[in-house]
């Protein structure tokens, strides 16, 4: 008979009773501070908290004592990860005795806060500036941190690119028109061209149901006989959402508008 | 022994536009220029060498690899570094995509070669070099068991873990995996492990990820892991039905 694996009781702690801080100092490695306020869930005093943080290739755990006696004072240090690394926490309440590694309660990505976070919180596509050693010459650009089973697309742009980053927050038609189509293409690219199925859920759901409020179709089964075909596909697929996406935007006519040429008929061809 | 590099933008460019052009006229020759030219490549931080030797699996690689870069390259150089990985792959060229007898060369995605990191279908876990040097690193000979092929090889076993980015830096999941799927009498990967059929090692990959919302997976070993996989779809593989 197989076991459950849903409905065991776990209880969600809310975003509000927690709270991480990664702190920063060039040459030295990341560490980060965290808050917990628990008491509210009325757990046992002797179940585990554990603080784990990932990014990537990196994993780490920190057991931070019981309910009864968290410690959460001081920073503690994330190994290998430096200044410009962004990962994610989850905090979790572990059962102790009869309930040994069932999950009392718990929160997963727990985005930390930084100095320059600069409010990227928890939109779809979170605006992330970034240093120009991280950049270095690009302006932008697309990049995928793995939250969960998931993978959360960000926008990192350059902060030392001149108005660029309060542009893109105001989203200002002269930026938004040159950038966002790429961007959306890049970022369905990556969520798509792999054996993924269409879903309604998560990160990816969220994705594909704006996706579909451009263009309606879903794209086609995943042939893994034929990975290349496949892949052309969904290529396919996502060119005729970002062609929707731009023409819904209307990105040509306000970005003239913007400029304040107010038409765009001397500009073509006829 | 020669100094390892790091292969900047234009490098790491040159080395894709050689691999497309080697799909279509498979008797090219690899670029070996470019592995010491200051113009695409600078010396990897921390200061190491590496041998021009041949290695039998991904498992001995695995192993020279970790002990001769950890410790030496920073850990998010060697975590992070696109540039250090295909300085790697374009120095030992001649085992990742070896030329046949007719000197012709099979090529593999280019995700094998040149990985993308924070790109999810070119992730770094399914570089050829990469995954050995993360798994061994990670875990040690708790790996061994799924670097038996060939470094040129794409195996099954690795694509399934490849995929499992999450839940394969954990060693006891690795373990467990190991625990369903290895023949250690054989010394092979069990027969039917990396379909897509009940039981398998994506079902595996798939069925803890639920686990993960309701215990504390990455704190319980393999043994406890084991006990929590629903019986009716595990069952066949778990040791103690195995051996009935």
């Amino acid at each position: 008979m197989s076991k459950p694996l849903y409905f065991t009781g776990r209880k969600e702690i809310a975003r509000g009773d927690v709270g991480v801080r990664l702190i920063e100092r060039s040459g030295e490695p990341t560490r980060f501070s965290a808050t917990a306020s628990l008491q509210r869930y009325g757990l046992p005093e002797a179940a585990t908290v554990v603080v784990e943080a990932y990014h990537n290739a990196y994993f780490e755990r920190f057991p931070v004592g019981t309910v009864g006696t968290i410690d959460l004072e001081g920073e503690r240090v994330l190994t290998g990860l430096e200044p410009g690394d962004r990962p994610l926490f989850r905090i979790k309440v572990i059962g102790a005795d009869g309930a040994a590694g069932q999950l009392l309660a718990a929160i997963d990505e727990v985005r930390p806060a930084a100095d320059d976070d600069g409010g990227a919180g928890c939109s779809l596509l979170p605006l992330v500036p970034k240093s120009r050693d991280v950049m270095g010459d690009e302006f932008w650009r697309v990049h995928f941190a793995h939250a969960g089973d998931e993978a959360r697309p960000e926008l990192w742009v350059n902060r030392e690119v001149q108005g660029l980053f309060p542009s893109l927050q105001n989203q200002d038609p002269k930026i938004t028109a040159l950038i966002m189509p790429e961007v959306f293409r890049q970022v369905l690219r990556g969520l798509v061209e792999d054996a993924e199925d269409w879903t309604e859920e998560g990160r990816l759901g969220q994705w594909l149901a704006l996706a579909q409020e451009f263009h309606p179709d879903e794209f086609d089964v995943w042939d893994g006989e034929d990975i290349e075909a496949s892949r052309l596909k969904r290529r396919e697929w996502v060119d005729a959402v970002v062609r929707a996406f731009s023409r819904a935007h209307r990105f040509f006519d306000r970005f003239h508008e913007q400029l304040g040429s107010g038409t765009t008929e001397e500009t073509t061809d006829e | 022994m020669s100094e390892v590099r790091v292969l900047n933008e234009a490098g790491v460019a040159q080395l894709r536009e050689f691999i497309q052009q080697l799909k279509m006229n498979p008797a090219m020759w690899p670029p070996p220029d470019i592995l010491s030219d200051t113009r695409y490549t600078v010396p990897a931080p921390g200061g190491a060498s590496v041998e021009l030797r041949s290695f039998s699996s991904k498992l001995e690689f695995g192993r020279y690899v970790a002990s001769t870069l950890n410790g030496r390259v920073p850990d998010r150089v060697l975590r992070t570094s696109i540039g250090l990985w295909v300085w790697l792959t374009l120095f030992y060229f001649e085992q990742v995509c070896p030329a046949d007898g007719n000197g012709r060369r099979k090529v593999l995605s280019i995700e094998k070669y040149i990985p993308s990191s924070g790109h999810i279908s070119t992730n770094p876990d399914k570089h050829l070099l990469f995954f050995p040097w993360k798994m061994i690193t990670l875990h040690g000979e708790e790996a061994a068991w799924l670097l038996n092929g060939a470094l040129r090889e794409d195996t099954k076993v690795v694509r399934e873990l490849a995929n499992s980015y999450r839940r394969n830096v954990s060693t006891e999941f690795v373990r467990l995996a190991r625990s369903l799927y290895f023949d250690g009498g054989r010394g092979k990967v069990k027969t039917g492990a990396t379909t897509n059929r009940p039981g398998s090692l994506r079902r595996l990959d798939r069925v803890v990820s639920q686990l993960d919302l309701t215990y504390d997976v990455f704190g319980i070993n393999a043994a406890g892991l084991a006990g929590l996989l629903p019986q009716r779809e595990f069952g066949r593989w778990l040791p103690e039905q195995s051996e009935n």
